[in-house]
């Protein structure tokens, strides 16, 4: 057992003395989510003994976290507004399988405020914070003015531009380069670097566009785009009344400001530096009344100077980085305060974390071109397994990826007694993975983590993006030996040597057979 | 028997000539060298040479033939006659970088555009990419709308160069 799960069981069995404490929060719980996500969320519900549902589009089906769940429904068909994204089907989805619970996971319909208060009117739970504090914090426009009431110290900017006139206005006030953001959305989607003016008409535009699609608002805002800049964001755990930091993640690795690989703690974050962050992030929290997980990000110069940029009012994609040094468990933490718990009761004293994590962020992309999003038929998947390593995965052999959606398949997470050691593990573990019939990143974040600037923990938010990546050059011979012995095999009857359909990659599969 | 791996990468063909003799693979020839026993694993192959064992894993796709090793993936078009190498544009071709959903098409047939022009726009994994003109020229054809699935590969603008 991990010690992230080991001091999970110990709280559960806290939990369940509990003499006000019902034995489980709630009799079932819906997923509202899909990938890797709804099958790390599924696993807590089962470790808590929590029935879970999982929900699919039509282009989902038979996908992994179908079966994660105890039950599955069909929400609706492959384009994610009319299945992940709709409110109805999610609502009915809940109803018909009776459902008192909707944990939301991250994107989609995690930081949808009205979403939240339509569950609400229903009589579901909405595994995340109230609408109040989500129209407080997590719309980006009202965050920073909870912020700039807090006293916080905020990226120069406009909280809310209407046209692309009125961007470049502002974007001429602040100085150019200006980022544009959706108000309303998170993952690095709707957000767009102008340098100038006269690119603002069609960066406004694919940003509305964008935010529009993915998450149905399209209201924009202007930054100044700070630079050089790490990207460090504080772990909150609140109940509503109190609120309670989990230390530091930096993330400054990132293409298309999504990031790729995440760490804690960060090399760049000075012990008071890291001690104002946490009591800006906890006053933000107990501003709003929050209660549940949430993360304040900031952007922290190379004085070590930092700028509230966001807050992101639901689990985050990377909370596997604290899960390891901390050994909570966020999900079974967001479960329990949505039912009702307080602090003390859904976690134990906060641990002192431990060690160095970091996580990578394996996608269906080809990094070495302009990280195009690839779709494909996977031929063949193998993780490797090791102490301290930790995989969420989304993905299983035979799945043949859809355009839909996200193209994170995987984070592969490696915790170590200090980073050099974290950072061995997690290159070993991403060594000993083999992935075929998609392009991935896999070989690009064994670059990036065996790159001296990685190495030396200098990492800024255009560290990936402002070099060219190439890829490996020539094949090794070993590779080459063993596609000898492929081709030559006689099973391959002539292979490459012939045109030949006959054998299906099924037939390759060995031992592994057909998922 | 010498044969030849008949295989290509990124369009550049292989064409390394290697030896078999039960687990034993010589590859090249003359003083260039590498000799390695090559065992089955489950699906993996082991490739001891020396003092060093090298893990790899080989799957065949519908057109190619993938292969993993220590964390790279490698892929190989089979070389036989007749094959084309995948289709990479002409400058005055525009094709899809991907497979995804059409969300915007501003070129429109006829027009005049420039170099750097955006001409299509696609969504794919919930990120637009715009495709844009690459040099000076006027459309000749439009082959996709706002909200079509393309594929990899499909032809979506032609450009006609300006002279």
């Amino acid at each position: 057992m991990s010690p992230a799960l080991a001091d999970y069981a110990a709280h559960q069995d806290a939990a369940r003395t509990d003499p006000v404490a019902p034995a489980i929060p709630f009799q079932k719980v819906l997923v509202a989510n899909r990938g890797e996500i709804a099958v790390r969320v599924c696993r807590t519900l089962r470790q808590m003994g929590i029935p879970s549902v999982a929900v699919y589009s039509e282009a989902d089906r038979g996908a992994p976290h179908v079966r994660a769940g105890d039950e599955s429904v069909a929400i609706g068909p492959a384009p994610a507004a009319q299945s992940y994204l709709d409110p109805s089907a999610i609502l009915d989805a809940a109803r018909r399988t009776g459902a008192g619970a909707i944990h939301p996971g991250y994107g989609f319909l995690s930081e949808n405020a009205a979403f939240a208060a339509t569950c609400r009117d229903a009589g579901v739970v909405f595994i995340g914070p109230s609408p109040e504090s989500m129209a407080r914090l997590g719309d980006k426009t009202a965050a920073r003015r909870t912020a700039a009431s807090l006293g916080i110290p905020l990226v120069p900017g406009a909280e809310e531009v209407a046209s692309a006139d009125r961007a470049v206005a502002e974007a001429e006030r602040v100085g150019f380069p200006v980022m544009l953001k959706a108000s309303g959305g998170g993952g690095g989607r709707g957000m767009r670097v102008v340098s100038s003016a006269s690119e603002m008409k069609s960066a406004f535009e694919a940003a509305r566009r964008e935010a529009k699609s993915a998450f149905g608002g399209d209201r924009l805002l202007l930054e100044k785009y700070v630079h050089p800049a790490r990207h460090v964001e504080v772990q909150i755990l609140a109940d509503g009344r109190r609120a309670q930091a989990l230390g530091e993640r930096e993330c400054s690795l990132q293409r298309r400001h999504q990031k790729l690989i995440e760490e804690s703690p960060s090399a760049a974050v000075a012990s008071k530096t890291r001690a104002a962050m946490e009591d800006a992030a906890v006053r933000l929290a107990e501003a709003a009344e929050y209660a549940g997980v949430m993360t304040a990000e900031f952007l922290m110069g190379e004085d070590g100077s930092f700028h509230f940029l966001e807050v992101n009012t639901r689990l985050q994609v990377e909370h596997p980085v604290t899960e390891m040094r901390s050994g909570l468990d966020l999900v079974s933490a967001q479960i329990l305060i949505a039912a009702g718990r307080s602090l003390g009761s859904a976690t134990p004293a906060p641990p002192e974390p431990r060690g160095h994590a970091i996580e990578a962020r394996l996608c269906a992309e080809d990094a070495y071109h302009g990280f195009l999003p690839q779709t494909g038929t996977i031929l063949m998947l193998a993780w490797h397994e090791e102490d301290g390593v930790r995989i969420d995965s989304g993905i299983a052999q035979g799945q043949t990826l859809s355009p839909d959606y996200d193209s994170l398949l995987a984070k592969v997470v490696a915790h170590g007694k200090d980073r050099e050691e974290a950072r061995t593990k997690l290159v070993r573990a991403l060594r000993g993975t083999a992935l075929l019939g998609v392009v991935t990143n896999q070989s690009f974040l064994i670059d990036l983590l065996e790159d001296a600037s990685f190495r030396r923990a200098e990492t800024f938010t255009h560290t990936v993006e402002s070099r060219e990546w190439l890829p490996p050059a020539t094949v090794p011979e070993p590779a080459l030996a063993a596609l000898a012995a492929y081709v030559s095999e006689p099973r391959s009857a002539g292979g490459a040597e012939e045109d030949t359909d006959r054998y299906s990659p099924w037939q390759r599969l060995g031992a592994w057979g057909r998922s | 028997m010498s044969r030849r791996l008949a295989l290509r990468r990124g369009g550049t063909p292989l064409a390394v000539p290697y030896e078999r003799k039960r687990d034993r693979i010589v590859l090249g020839q003359g003083d260039r060298r590498f000799e390695a026993e090559v065992k089955r694993e489950g699906f993996w192959f082991m490739v001891r040479s020396g003092e060093s064992t090298t893990r790899c894993a080989i799957a065949r796709g519908r057109r190619q033939l993938w292969l993993s090793c220590e964390g790279r993936t490698y892929v190989f078009e089979e070389d036989h006659p007749g094959a084309d190498a995948k289709a990479a544009g002409s400058t005055d071709e525009l094709r899809a970088p991907m497979t995804g959903r059409v969300v915007q098409v501003a070129a429109e047939k006829g027009a005049s555009v420039r170099e750097g022009d955006v001409l299509v726009t696609i969504e794919a994994m919930k990120m637009e990419f715009r495709l844009t003109a690459p040099e000076d020229g006027v459309v000749s054809e439009v082959r996709c709308a706002p909200g079509a699935r393309v594929e990899l590969g499909d032809l979506l603008v032609v450009l006609e160069p300006r002279k």
